[in-house]
Formats: structure tokens, C-alpha cells, sequence
């Protein structure tokens, strides 16, 4: 059994324009290295807020978040960045990969920005890609690559440094459905191997399907689907 | 034409108001810019009215005016044109000059007072109850000017030095100002002649002619036989030959303050550009819904319009205050010593101010079309689907290319009427062309410049390599401000360091004396041999300076009679040029560069000089650098001169010292053999040259002015570029962030950009100054005014300015950064 890489108890967050009503509230839940997990919900729930609240990006209102066996809610600022540095790895729905790098760069931005062996870099980068299929196009920009190409490229990045949790917000988002059931597949499977915990949020019944664990997500909480 | 329907608030006036700072900035700019010129070109305009005005109010109602520059005339000319037909009324005038108690030059003139009531000039004032009172030589009239600078009152009597004798005068009335700003004393001819001792003379004859003569006829008649020199001219023709006389420094000063307009007009474009990009999306949903690609272009422009007006009308008051707060400081002259004084108070002129709110309106305009143009093509399916915010690189290295070369070509242009339009042109095109070169440099810099290793300096060197387009455009306005301040940095440094090093080489007596600035400052007769005489002095050169009218159309030229060895020319002038000796030739002259330039004569080449009873015949023995006397000016041997003329009266002696010999020793000897002296420059060499270097200075204080609003007026564009930049970088930076930079780290990849951007624009503003200067210097600056300087880098104050831009500008960078960062919130919401 892997260690908890994510805790979460009793997570709460207020309607920014309406502080009196939650958004959410009593979110509980654990993730350990190896689990992949969907958040299913409606738009407007708040999914990208609770993935945020995790990355120390937002400030929650009420409960605990717990990453990697420290709380989130402890840290200042800097802390929850280095802790956000080395622990998490994030896929979005339309990619923010860094227009001006090329794929390749892209990929090596977080190992780099942790400081890991230079040497081991490039054979990370070629298996990654070699897996994910884009091996022949690493040294492209990415206004160069397809859609499909470019979230592979994002699914790379955000695993590189081997992070203990993997965020993925509608990460097919902008896919046609049989790449982005590809894709996920392959954010699942290398993810999971890996070692690290996958945290998706998604509206989508048939992204959601590919996790092993889908929970829908509704104002009071998360349920086991 | 008829069906364009540009949706005013989407595709205008919303995206200027997105972002009301960098609107208000650019509106800022261009106020700025329009308020420089503006003020500049109101003090010129000032300045020249006021000397032309002078002149045609004090000619009256005369037709035609005679005079003899830098000589008088024989008195028996006043009764000869008197009586001459077709002269209606002849008033005679003697101008003299007199020291009052603080050793200042006041201007004498001895006038006919009926004569010159009857030709209606101001010169007597109306409420005098007995004209007859200025018949006595005790009796003055002075201007309003003077009575303020005797600190006196009408009715009041002051002191004053005649011809080396103290006499009290009462004033007996005042008038305003003739030419204002200027002392003057007005006294009966008769005195003038008599207390001055210039009996038998007279300056000038001021004539009305019957209506049915022409002037141009009647000049044509007697100009034949006037003495040599002598000139039979309308005022008006006087008046432009004064006004001319400064046109290259006035159009020189124009071009320098539409500087601030031109980096104006950048701020603009650094402002819409940025705002171009950021509405690319809302662009395209226009286009979809049918807007035309002229449309957008039109859209632009409005939006020129909206930032250029108010610029333009906030301009204009703030160019007349300026103005006006300049010249009760500084005076009309600017400091360049082409205008006395001007007075203090400014003439409306409407057609100034609309000048130049067109300009800064059209600066605006011009900031806004090229930013439109360049974006007129959309790729608009891509820019919907994607949602990219990603431009082209921006580089136009073919246009950039095109405009250098346009930019040579025009610079070597001659001149035209005098001034050299084509080279200013050169200038601008040659801004214009960097503009577009400007990423392709960027690439290029980035490209070569060895950056450390870690991930922050690799994401720096990305970001400029691969989007140069965008940074450069936050760069345009502060290359443009930096290369114009150095261009003027080297060629005010240049010309300084031309000035001291001529002075330096020319000043080699020990001790100057001269009776004062005016050709009408004379040494006391036998001054020149008492003073050669003094105990300690080893040897003298005397100096008579006079004018001579040589030019057609030109005001005179300086004539400078000095005890100067022939043979050996260069022991007293700067010589640039030399003919081969030629003794049996005609007596020889040397030239100054200007008067070479001016009237394109050539060394060895004879003329003829109007000195004395007939033209007297020289030759050009050479050329030498003079850069006293912007008319031009004539050296020759104070014998020839006193051979030709008679006139054996001195204006300033340089003396040598025996060695050993104190000058403070040889100063006091002086002081006692002539108390008078307290009232005349006497200088050593250093002295002379601080003094000259400190009037160098303030001639150039408006220039300083200029530098200081081109800088701000850049800062404000690196301002609003580098906000721009960083808000269309929020997705960027957002992402970066949870990749796990923090928020230090964010700044410092900012300030890692702004080090190397504003490193690129100080280096490429520096060399575009450079080139710049080497056009002033080698091009407008021989074309304008007909003299050389060589070309000084003034290291240190170019060090010192890059290095107060390089923090300045990181310090905006920082500034605009941190302020669009603290509104950062999350912004990597998909939904």
C-alpha cells in the first residue's frame, strides 16, 4: 500500500460574489500512489476550484488539505510553491504549453525548475514521448503541433519529475473524443505506474469511465458513483 | 464609403478603456510632446517678431532706410537725400553708446525729434510739454527698459560714462519699449554728435517717399552712389536680413522639440500595438459578424484620434504655460545669444496652436495605423478556435531594409533655402526603419548574448527569441528617446569639446582687454599704445572690431583688424586652409569657415571689401575656424585696415607678459592708469574660456530640456508596453506558477527580461544616436551654419545615462509588473 499522497477533510468554499452560500462543502478524500480517480459534475460546481484549493492556488473556507503528509493550509506562499513544484504535475484543457518553447523544452521545464540530474533528463524526455507518441516532434513549437499532439506534450510535463499527484482539468476538453480517450488512457496508465495519485475533473460520463474510481461532485460533497 | 459601421464601443472605445492607464499615459505622451514643440516654437516666433517688429516700428513710416553696417556715414548724405526728389520727409539718426554707473553698454541715439515725429517714429514720447528740451545735452530720453534697469524715473537724473567722461543727464520723458526688452537712451542728434565726438557722422537716414515714387526705383537710382558698404534698404528687407540670420538655429531648435513629438508618437504605438494583440479575439468575432479589413484600419485611427485629442488639446495650454514660464526665466533667447531678449509677455497665435495640435493628432495617428496594418490580416478561424493571443514577429527586415537605405539617400541631400530638410528626413526615416528592424535585432541579441545556465535565464532567453515582435514593441518608444538624447549628447558634447580646444588654442596672450561686447565699445584714444606700455608687458596685439555688409540678403560680417603677423597667420588664427603666398597679389585676408561656407568663396580668390572712400581689393590668403561669430567674420592686419579707413580707434588689446611677471601686478597698473576700466572685460585665458563654456551651457539648456521630456515620454511607453506585455502574459505566468515558480521567481524571470530588454535598447539606442549624431555633426550642422566640429564621445555622460535609463527603465518594468501581477488572480479557469 502506498503512502497517502492526498488527504482531504471536510474541504469547503464559499461563493466568492455570494459568501453567505458554500460553492461546496464537506469534500473528503484520499488518494494514494497508483489510484486514478474522476470527479464527474456539472459546470459551475466548482471542479477547477477544488483541484486549485489542492495546489495551494486558492484559499479554501473551511476542512483541511493534506499533500503528501503536510498540510497545505501550514505553508505560506513560497512553501506551498516548492511543495507544488515537486508534487504536483497539472494537464489543462487547452494545454498552456509555453508558445515560445519548443515541445521538447516544454517537457523539461519542471525537471529543471526542481533541479533534478541533467543526465537524466533527455532519456526521460525520449521514453515519455516515445510512449505518448510524439517522439518525432519534440523539437516542434507548439503552434506546430495538432490539438492532440500538444495535450501529450502537457501529459509529459506534468509527469517528468515523477510527482506525487497528478492534477488534470478537463484534460480532453479540447479533443475529439477518440484521442482524448487515448490520451487519458495514457495519463492513466504511465501516471499509475509511475507511482503517482490522478486527480481528474471532468463532465464528461466517458472520460470519466477510463478512471479507475469515478466520484460525482455536488455541492455537499463527493459521491461514489 | 457610405456603409462603413464600425461598432463604436467594441471595436473602439472598450479596449481603450480596458485599460485606462496605458490610454491615459499615451494621452499623457503626446501632451507632453505637442507642450515641447509648442513652447519652443512660440519663444522662436516670439523672438523673431519682436526683432522684425522692433524694426519696423522704429523705421516708422519710412520707405527706404540707409545705413553703412559696422561704419557711420558722412553727415552730408542727411541734406543730399533730403533734398533728393521724390523724398517727402529724412530723419537722421547717430547711434552711440555710453556706460551707465555699472559698467553696462547703453545704447545712445541722437535723433532729429521733429524729423522723426513727422516720419512717425516711436521714439519721442507725446506728452513731452516742451519738445525743445531735448535739445539740451543734459536733457535724455529713455525706454521703459532702461528706466528699469537705472532703477530711475522720469524726472530723475543718472550718471553716465561718455566717451571717457562722467556726465549727468536728467531724463526728461520715456517711451515704451521700441524693441522690447531692450535699454535704450534717445538724445538730440546735435548732442550725440558733440558729446560723443562723432561730429560731422551719422548712422543711419530713415526716408518717406512722395506716393507716386517707387523705393525700389529710388533704391536703384542712389545705391550706385553711396559710399562702399553703405546699404539704401526697405525695413522690411532689414527685418528679413535680421530674421534670416537665425532661421538654421530656429529650424535646427524646431526639428530638436518635435523630438518629444516623435517619441510621443511611439508611446502610441507601443500603446495600440500591445492593444491590437489583446483585441485580436474580439477582432476576429467582428470580422465573423462583417467587419471589413478597412474598417479595422479605421477603427485604429478612431482610436488614434481618441488618444491623439486630448493629448493634442492638453498640449496646447501646457506648451503656452511652458512657454511663458520660459521666458521669464531663460528670456526669448534660449540661452543661444541669436535674440537679446524678447520681453515677457506672449502674442496669441492660434495658427501656432493649431499647428501643433495637428501634429501631436497626427503623431497619434501615425502611432496608431501601423499596429492596424500589421494585423489587419487575421487569421481569424485560427485565432477563434485556438484562442490564440500570439502575434506575428512583428519583423519587416525588407521594409526596415528599404527605409535605411531611403535614410542614406536623404541624408545626403544638399540643402535647401539654407536648410538642410533632407537630412532631418533621413532622421526620421532612419527612426522609422529600426522600428521594424528592431525584433529581427532582438532575435539576434538574444540569439548571441551568453546567457547562465538554470531554468529561469532559459525561459528569459525563450521568451525574447521566440517573440521578439512583442517585446520590441514595448521597446520602441525608449530606443527611439535614448537614441535621440545620445544624438544629442554627442553633438552638444562634440561641439563643446570643438569650442574649448579652439579657445584653448587661440587664447595664447595672457591677458584680454576689451572695452566692451559692442563694436561701440572703444578703448580711450592712445589706450592701445598706454597699455602695450605698461611695466611687466612684453609685447601686444591691438584688435579693431567693426561690421561689414558683404552678403546680399545676409546681415553683415565681423571685421577683425588685429595686430597679427602676415607672414605667420597661424601664431593668431586657428587656420584650416591655406593659399600659396602670393606677394605681389593684393593685400591678404583670412576668411572664417562660416564666411566660407556662406558665401562660397575659395582661398587665393580676390575680392573686393567696401571699407574706406572706395572698395578695396584682397585676396583670400585662407580659411580658419572661428566659431565666435556665426555671420562669418574677416581677419586682417590692423596696419592695412588703419591704411584703408583712417580709423585708428580700438576696441581691445591682447597683452603678453614678461616672464616672471604677475598679472595681477600688470591688472593693477592697469586699474590705476584707468579707473574706468572697472567697466571693461579684462580676462585671462582660463577666465575667458570658463566663462564661454558657461555660456555654452545655457545656450543649451533648452536641449537638456528636451532629453529629460524624450526620456520620460520613453519611460512612460516602456511602462505601458511592459504592462501590456505582462498582462498578455497572465496565462503564461499563471501557468508558471503551478509549475511551481513562485512569486519571486516570476518577478525575477520579469526582471531578467526587462535587464536584457532595456540592455538591447540602450545598446541599440546608442548606436542609432551614434549614427544620428555623425548626420548632425557631418551633415545638418556644415549645411545649417557652415562650420566643422570634430566628433567627441562624451563617455561619462553617456555612461551616466544609460545607467540612470537601464534603472529607470527596470525600475518601470517592475513597477508595471508587480501592478498587474497583484491583480493576478487564477487564471487558468477552463470553464
Amino acid at each position: 500500500m502506498q503512502g497517502l499522497s492526498l488527504g482531504l477533510q471536510g474541504v469547503g468554499k464559499r461563493q466568492p460574489d455570494a459568501p453567505e452560500r458554500w460553492l461546496f462543502q464537506g469534500i473528503e478524500l484520499e488518494l494514494r500512489g497508483g489510484d486514478f480517480v474522476a470527479i464527474r459534475g456539472e459546470s459551475g460546481l466548482g471542479k477547477s476550484t477544488l483541484l486549485h484549493i489542492i495546489a495551494g492556488l486558492e484559499r479554501k473556507d473551511a476542512g483541511t488539505v493534506q499533500l503528501c503528509g503536510q498540510s497545505v493550509d501550514s505553508l505560506n506562499d513560497d512553501a506551498r510553491t516548492l511543495l507544488r513544484r515537486r508534487q504536483i504535475g497539472f494537464v489543462f484543457q487547452s494545454f498552456h504549453l509555453l508558445p515560445q518553447l519548443s515541445a521538447r523544452d516544454n517537457i523539461a521545464l519542471p525537471w529543471r525548475l526542481n533541479a533534478l540530474p541533467r543526465q537524466e533528463l533527455g532519456g526521460r524526455i525520449n521514453a515519455l514521448a516515445e510512449r505518448l507518441g510524439i517522439a518525432k516532434r519534440l523539437d516542434a513549437l507548439p503552434r506546430e503541433l495538432s490539438g492532440g499532439e500538444q495535450q501529450r506534450v502537457a501529459v509529459a510535463r506534468a509527469l517528468i519529475h515523477r510527482p506525487a499527484l497528478v492534477l488534470a482539468d478537463e484534460p480532453t476538453g479540447s479533443l475529439d473524443p477518440d484521442r482524448a480517450g487515448e490520451v487519458l488512457r495514457l495519463l492513466g496508465e504511465i501516471g499509475t505506474e509511475a507511482g503517482a495519485a490522478v486527480l481528474m475533473v471532468t463532465h464528461s460520463s466517458k472520460a470519466a469511465a477510463i478512471a479507475q474510481r469515478q466520484l460525482e461532485m455536488r455541492r455537499d460533497g463527493l459521491y461514489l458513483l | 464609403m457610405k456603409n462603413w459601421r464600425i461598432p463604436w464601443r467594441a471595436a473602439v472605445w472598450l479596449p481603450l478603456r480596458a485599460h485606462p492607464g496605458a490610454s491615459v499615459l499615451a494621452v499623457l505622451g503626446i501632451a507632453l510632446g505637442v507642450a515641447l514643440g509648442l513652447a519652443i516654437a512660440l519663444i522662436n516666433v516670439q523672438a523673431v517678431d519682436n526683432v522684425t517688429g522692433g524694426l519696423r516700428r522704429l523705421a516708422g513710416q519710412a520707405d527706404l532706410l540707409l545705413s553703412r553696417p559696422g561704419d557711420s556715414l558722412a553727415q552730408n548724405w542727411y541734406p543730399r537725400l533730403a533734398q533728393a526728389p521724390g523724398v517727402e520727409v529724412a530723419a537722421p539718426e547717430l547711434r552711440v553708446s555710453a556706460y551707465t554707473s555699472t559698467g553696462k553698454l547703453l545704447p545712445v541715439w541722437g535723433i532729429d525729434a521733429f524729423q522723426s515725429l513727422a516720419l512717425g517714429q516711436p521714439l519721442v514720447p507725446m506728452q513731452l510739454q516742451n519738445p525743445y528740451e531735448l535739445f539740451d545735452p543734459h536733457n535724455l530720453i529713455l525706454d521703459q527698459t532702461a528706466l528699469r534697469a537705472l532703477g530711475s524715473h522720469s524726472g530723475g537724473e543718472i550718471g553716465l560714462r561718455v566717451a571717457g567722461v562722467e556726465r549727468r543727464f536728467r531724463i526728461i520723458g520715456s517711451i515704451p519699449d521700441p524693441v522690447p526688452g531692450e535699454a535704450l537712451a534717445i538724445t538730440d542728434i546735435a548732442t550725440a554728435q558733440w558729446l560723443w565726438g562723432e561730429e560731422g557722422k551719422i548712422s543711419q537716414v530713415a526716408l518717406r517717399l512722395a506716393p507716386d515714387v517707387d523705393p525700389g526705383q529710388f533704391a536703384a537710382h542712389w545705391s550706385p552712389l553711396l559710399p562702399p558698404g553703405a546699404l539704401l534698404r526697405t525695413p522690411k528687407e532689414a527685418g528679413s536680413v535680421a530674421a534670416r540670420a537665425s532661421l538654421a538655429y530656429r529650424v535646427n531648435l524646431l526639428v530638436l522639440s518635435l523630438v518629444a513629438l516623435f517619441t510621443g508618437a511611439f508611446l502610441v504605438y507601443t500603446t495600440l500595438a500591445f492593444s491590437a494583440v489583446r483585441q485580436r479575439r474580439n477582432l476576429a468575432i467582428l470580422r465573423v459578424l462583417g467587419l471589413r479589413e478597412r474598417e479595422i484600419l479605421i477603427a485604429s485611427q478612431l482610436q488614434g484620434l481618441v488618444l491623439g485629442l486630448p493629448g493634442a488639446l492638453l498640449g496646447v495650454p501646457l506648451g503656452i504655460f511652458a512657454a511663458q514660464l520660459a521666458l521669464a526665466q531663460l528670456g526669448g533667447n534660449l540661452g543661444a545669444g541669436y535674440f537679446s531678449n524678447t520681453g515677457s509677455l506672449l502674442a496669441a497665435r492660434p495658427g501656432l496652436w493649431a499647428g501643433f495640435a495637428l501634429a501631436g493628432l497626427a503623431a497619434a495617428l501615425f502611432g496608431a495605423f501601423w499596429p492596424a496594418w500589421s494585423s489587419r490580416h487575421l487569421a481569424i478561424v485560427r485565432i477563434l478556435s485556438e484562442g490564440s493571443e500570439e502575434e506575428s514577429s512583428g519583423g519587416h527586415f525588407a521594409l526596415g531594409g528599404l527605409l535605411l537605405l531611403l535614410a542614406a539617400v536623404a541624408t545626403f541631400l544638399p540643402a535647401w533655402g539654407g536648410i538642410p530638410y533632407a537630412a532631418y528626413v533621413g532622421i526620421a526615416l532612419l527612426l522609422i526603419a529600426s522600428l521594424f528592424l528592431l525584433p529581427g535585432l532582438l532575435f539576434l541579441f538574444a540569439r548571441l548574448l551568453p546567457l547562465p545556465q538554470g531554468p529561469l535565464a532559459g525561459l528569459v532567453g525563450a521568451q525574447l527569441r521566440g517573440n521578439p515582435g512583442r517585446a520590441s514593441r514595448s521597446l520602441a518608444a525608449i530606443v527611439v528617446a535614448f537614441s535621440l538624447v545620445v544624438a544629442m549628447a554627442v553633438m552638444v558634447g562634440s561641439f563643446r569639446d570643438s569650442v574649448a580646444s579652439w579657445l584653448q588654442d587661440i587664447l595664447r596672450a595672457d591677458i584680454y582687454v576689451q572695452a566692451g561686447d559692442s563694436d561701440r565699445a572703444l578703448l580711450p584714444n592712445g589706450a592701445g599704445k598706454t597699455l602695450c606700455a605698461l611695466p611687466g608687458v612684453r609685447s601686444c596685439s591691438p584688435l579693431r572690431r567693426t561690421e561689414l555688409a558683404l552678403l546680399p540678403q545676409r546681415p553683415p560680417v565681423v571685421l577683425l583688424a588685429r595686430g597679427m603677423n602676415a607672414q605667420d597667420p597661424g601664431h593668431t588664427l586657428d587656420i584650416l586652409q591655406s593659399a600659396a603666398p602670393d606677394p605681389a597679389g593684393p593685400p591678404p585676408i583670412w576668411i572664417s569657415e562660416i564666411l566660407a561656407g556662406l558665401s562660397h568663396w575659395q582661398v587665393g580668390q580676390t575680392i573686393e571689401l567696401p571699407l574706406g572712400k572706395q572698395p578695396e581689393k584682397v585676396r583670400i590668403a585662407g580659411i580658419y575656424r572661428d566659431y565666435a561669430y556665426q555671420e562669418g567674420a574677416i581677419s586682417l592686419p590692423l596696419d592695412t585696415y588703419r591704411r584703408w579707413t583712417g580709423d585708428d580707434r580700438l576696441n581691445g588689446v591682447a597683452l603678453w607678459l614678461q616672464p616672471g611677471v604677475a598679472t595681477t601686478t600688470v591688472l593693477a597698473s592697469l586699474r590705476q592708469r584707468y579707473p574706468e576700466s572697472t567697466g571693461w572685460q579684462i580676462a585671462t585665458p582660463g577666465e575667458i574660456l570658463r566663462r564661454s563654456l558657461e555660456i555654452f551651457d545655457q545656450s543649451f539648456a533648452a536641449t537638456y530640456a528636451l532629453e529629460a521630456v524624450a526620456i520620460v515620454i520613453g519611460l512612460l511607453g516602456i511602462s505601458n508596453g511592459f504592462g501590456a506585455q505582462t498582462l498578455l502574459r497572465r496565462q503564461e505566468f499563471a501557468l508558471l506558477r503551478c509549475l511551481g515558480l513562485r512569486r519571486r521567481d516570476v518577478l525575477r524571470l520579469l526582471l531578467g527580461e526587462g535587464l536584457l530588454l532595456s540592455l538591447f535598447g540602450i545598446v541599440l539606442g546608442t548606436g542609432l544616436g551614434l549614427l544620428i549624431s555623425l548626420i548632425l555633426i557631418k551633415r545638418v550642422n556644415p549645411l545649417s551654419f557652415h562650420w566643422q566640429m570634430g566628433f567627441h564621445l562624451p563617455w561619462v555622460q553617456l555612461g551616466v545615462l544609460a545607467a540612470v535609463l537601464l534603472l529607470a527603465s527596470l525600475l518601470t518594468m517592475l513597477w508595471s509588473a508587480r501592478a498587474v501581477m497583484g491583480k493576478q488572480t487564477v487564471l487558468l479557469h477552463d470553464e
